[in-house]
C-alpha cells in the first residue's frame, strides 16, 4: 500500500518553520538585503537566525548538536523556509554548510572527525564548504587536477577550486582530491581541511548574477598539509561513496527552498492578476495570464511529490542518485522559465527591484548551472535509462 | 508547581475568514487552524513558571477530536501532557466551557490556571472571570508580567491608561494580554518527544456537566464593505461634504 500522507509532525515541523522565518527572519531581512544583495555581503544577522533555530545542525544527530532531522524533514523545513521568502543566497549558504559539508561528515566522518568537526559546524562555531569545481572542468567532477600525495603521515595537496559557496566565510572545507589518476571517479579521496592549514589560502571573492548575499571564492592549495587523520571516508572512494552521497541531497533536498518560493510566487501573482484590470477587467480573465499561472501550479505540485519521493529514498537508506539528477534537470528548467513569466505578467512592477522577483530571477538561474548542469544531469539519466557505461559518453 | 492551560482551537489569525451561506457559522473549508494565540501566550508563560520552579504544564481543551494538533503543537513547545474534552461538535457557550473546565481543574487540583484573555473568534473574554467564580479562586486579568514567589503570584495588568500591579494568592486564575511574551516555536526535537506524550480524552457526556446554553449565536454577518473615499480640494469643502452628510455635530 502507498501512503501519501504526511505525518502530523512534519505538517507541524512546516507550520512551525514558516511562522520562525516569518516572525524572525523577514522582519531583519526587509531591513538589509537590497542594500546587501548591491554590496554583495552575507547576512550575518540572518545566519545568527539560522543557529538560533537549529539549521545549522539540522539534519545532524542530536548528540552531535543537531536537531536529528531525516532527509524529508529537511526538504520541508527547507521548503518552508522558501515559502516565508528567506533570501535564495543565505539559503543557498545554509545549504553548503548543512548539507554539501555537514551531511558527507555525518554520514561517512570518523567518531573523532564528528566530535571535532560536526559538532562546529552544528554550533555555527565553524562555517563549512564543499570543494569539488575546479576552474578547468565545471561540472566534469571526475578529472580533477587537484592532487593529493601521501607523504608520511600527512597528505600533500595541491591544485584550485572554483565556485565555492561560503570560501571567503568558511572555516572546513571537504575537498575533492585525485589521488589516483589512473583509476579515474575511482581514484578519488575527500579531505577535511581547516582553512588555518599550511598551504591553503583563499585566493580571490567572486562576483555573481545572483544569489549575492552568499559569498562564493576560489581556494588555492600550494603543498597544503593535511594530516591524514582528516581523511573522510576511505582512500579512492571520495567519488564513488562521499561525492554520489552529495548529489543526491544536493540535487532534490537541497533545491526545496525554490519549491516553497514558488508557492510564494504563485500567490502573489494571483492576487496580482485578480486585481490588475487591463482593457477593462482584471488581466486574470485572459487566456494568456492564465496558461502562465496554471502551468506554474502544476509544476509545483509534480515537483513537490517529486521532491518528497527522493527524500524519502534517500532516508530508505537508497541513493537516489540518478532520481535526483534528473529531478534537478526537471525543476532548473522549470523554475526559471516560470519566474521569466512571473515578471512577465508583473510587467514593469516586476522589472523594478523593489518588486523582489528580479533578485529572484538572478538567484533561480543559477539552478541549471550549480550543482552540475542540466546537460551533466541528462548525460547522467541518459547513461542510466539507456544502460551505457560512462565510457561511451565520455 | 502544577499549572493547567486550557487552549483553544481557532482558526489562524492570518486567513481569510469567509461565512457560510446561512450566516450560522465560518465556513472552515481551507482555513488553517491554530492555538489561539492569546493561549499560546499563556502556554509560554506556564513553561517559563516551569523552567524556573519546576513541576508541571497540563494543557487542556474543549472540543473536537481535531483539537488533539493543537494539543500536540502545544506538547512541542514543552508542555508535560494533554487533556481532550471531546466534545463530539456540540455547540458550547463560554459559560459551559467554564463549567466543564471547573470538573476537570477539580480532579486536575492546579496552583495556578493561566489562559488567554480571550479567543480571537469569538472574542468573548468571559471564561477566565466566570472561572473565578466558580471555583472561588483570585483572579488576575489581562496580564502583561507574572511572577510567582511564596504561593502568591504578583501581576502587572494592562488597564485602560496605564498599568496596574495586584498580588493574589494561589491557586489562581490568570488571563494574559499580548505582551506578555513572545512565544517559542515548536523545535524538531521537541515535536518528536511531544508523540511519546500522555494524551487524555474524555468525553463530555461522561462529565455529567449542564451545558444547557445560556447564549445562543442566532446569526453571523459580515462587516458591510467600505466605500471608497473621495478627495477634497480644501478646508472649506472638508467641511461641507461633512456638513452634508451630516457628519458634525453643529
Amino acid at each position: 500500500m502507498i501512503d501519501f500522507s504526511l505525518e502530523p509532525e512534519l505538517i507541524q515541523l512546516k507550520d512551525s518553520v514558516y511562522r520562525y522565518a516569518t516572525d524572525n527572519i523577514i522582519p531583519i531581512q526587509e531591513k538589509i538585503q537590497l542594500e546587501l544583495d548591491e554590496k554583495e555581503e552575507f547576512a550575518w544577522p540572518i545566519w545568527e537566525k539560522f543557529k538560533e533555530f537549529g539549521l545549522l545542525g539540522f539534519p545532524f544527530p542530536q548528540e552531535y548538536g543537531g536537531q536529528g532531522a531525516s532527509a524529508l524533514a529537511t526538504t520541508i523545513a527547507w521548503e518552508a523556509l522558501g515559502l516565508a521568502g528567506v533570501d535564495g543566497g543565505m539559503v543557498m549558504s545554509l545549504s553548503a554548510h548543512t548539507i554539501l559539508c555537514g551531511v558527507p561528515l555525518m554520514t561517512f566522518g570518523s567518531e573523532d572527525q564528528k566530535k571535532r568537526y560536526l559538532t562546529k559546524l552544528a554550533t555555527g562555531e565553524m562555517i563549512g564548504c564543499f570543494a569539488i569545481t575546479e576552474p578547468h572542468g565545471g561540472s566534469d567532477s571526475i578529472h580533477l587536477k587537484t592532487t593529493a600525495v601521501k607523504k608520511g603521515d600527512r597528505w600533500i595537496l595541491n591544485g584550485s577550486k572554483l565556485y565555492i559557496t561560503n570560501a571567503p566565510i568558511g572555516d572546513l572545507f571537504l575537498v575533492l582530491a585525485a589521488t589516483d589518476k589512473s583509476l579515474s571517479s575511482a581514484g578519488i579521496t575527500a579531505f577535511l581541511v581547516e582553512k588555518g592549514f599550511k598551504g591553503f589560502s583563499v585566493s580571490r571573492k567572486l562576483q555573481k548574477m545572483g544569489n549575492r548575499l552568499s559569498p562564493t571564492g576560489e581556494i588555492v592549495f600550494e603543498d597544503c598539509e593535511v594530516p591524514e587523520e582528516n581523511v573522510l571516508g576511505e582512500v579512492n572512494m571520495g567519488f564513488v561513496q562521499i561525492v554520489r552521497t552529495i548529489f543526491g541531497w544536493e540535487r532534490s533536498v537541497m533545491l526545496s527552498p525554490s519549491v516553497g518560493s514558488l508557492e510564494t510566487v504563485i500567490k502573489a501573482l494571483m492576487a496580482f492578476a485578480n486585481n490588475r484590470t487591463a482593457f477593462g477587467k482584471p488581466i486574470s480573465y485572459f487566456q494568456a495570464i492564465q496558461k502562465k499561472i496554471v502551468d506554474m501550479k502544476v509544476t509545483l505540485e509534480v515537483a513537490r511529490s517529486y521532491l518528497y519521493t527522493i527524500a524519502w529514498h534517500i532516508d530508505r537508506g537508497e541513493l537516489p542518485f540518478v532520481e535526483a539528477s534528473s529531478f534537478k534537470l526537471f525543476w532548473g528548467d522549470s523554475i526559471v522559465q516560470h519566474i521569466y513569466e512571473a515578471i512577465q505578467i508583473l510587467g514593469g512592477l516586476g522589472y523594478m527591484r523593489e518588486s523582489k522577483i528580479e533578485k529572484g530571477y538572478r538567484d533561480v538561474r543559477l539552478i541549471t548551472i550549480g550543482g552540475g548542469t542540466s546537460e551533466v544531469q541528462r548525460t547522467i539519466v541518459a547513461r542510466a535509462i539507456l544502460g551505457l557505461s560512462g565510457k561511451e559518453i565520455e | 508547581m502544577k499549572i493547567l492551560v486550557p487552549i483553544k482551537r481557532t482558526h489562524d489569525p492570518y486567513s481569510k475568514i469567509k461565512l457560510k451561506p446561512d450566516g450560522s457559522g465560518i465556513d472552515t473549508s481551507n482555513i488553517k487552524f491554530v492555538i489561539n494565540p492569546f493561549d499560546e501566550i499563556a502556554v509560554e508563560e506556564a513553561l517559563r513558571k516551569k523552567e524556573k520552579h519546576g513541576g508541571e504544564v497540563v494543557i487542556l481543551s474543549i472540543g473536537t477530536q481535531e483539537a488533539v494538533e493543537q494539543i500536540r503543537t502545544a506538547l512541542a513547545m514543552g508542555a508535560d501532557r494533554g487533556i481532550l474534552v471531546d466534545t463530539a461538535g456540540k455547540t458550547l457557550d463560554q459559560d459551559s466551557i467554564a463549567r466543564i473546565m471547573v470538573k476537570i481543574i477539580g480532579e486536575e487540583k492546579p496552583d495556578l490556571v493561566i489562559m488567554g484573555k480571550q479567543a480571537i473568534d469569538d472574542d468573548s473574554n468571559q471564561v477566565g472571570q466566570l472561572l473565578s467564580e466558580y471555583l472561588n479562586w483570585p483572579q488576575a486579568t489581562f496580564a502583561s508580567k507574572v511572577d510567582i514567589q511564596d504561593k502568591k503570584a504578583t501581576v502587572v495588568r494592562e488597564v485602560d491608561g496605564g498599568l496596574e500591579t495586584v498580588e493574589v494568592d494561589l491557586p489562581a486564575i490568570i488571563t494574559t494580554d499580548l505582551r506578555l511574551n513572545q512565544p517559542r516555536y515548536a523545535s524538531l526535537p521537541g515535536i518528536m518527544k511531544a508523540k511519546q506524550k500522555p494524551l487524555k480524552v474524555v468525553k463530555l457526556d461522561e462529565l455529567g456537566v449542564d451545558i444547557t446554553p445560556k447564549v445562543v449565536v442566532e446569526k453571523l454577518e459580515t462587516p458591510p464593505e467600505r466605500k471608497a473615499g473621495i478627495k477634497v480640494k480644501d478646508v472649506d469643502e472638508l467641511i461641507a461634504k461633512l456638513k452634508e452628510m451630516k457628519a458634525l455635530p453643529f
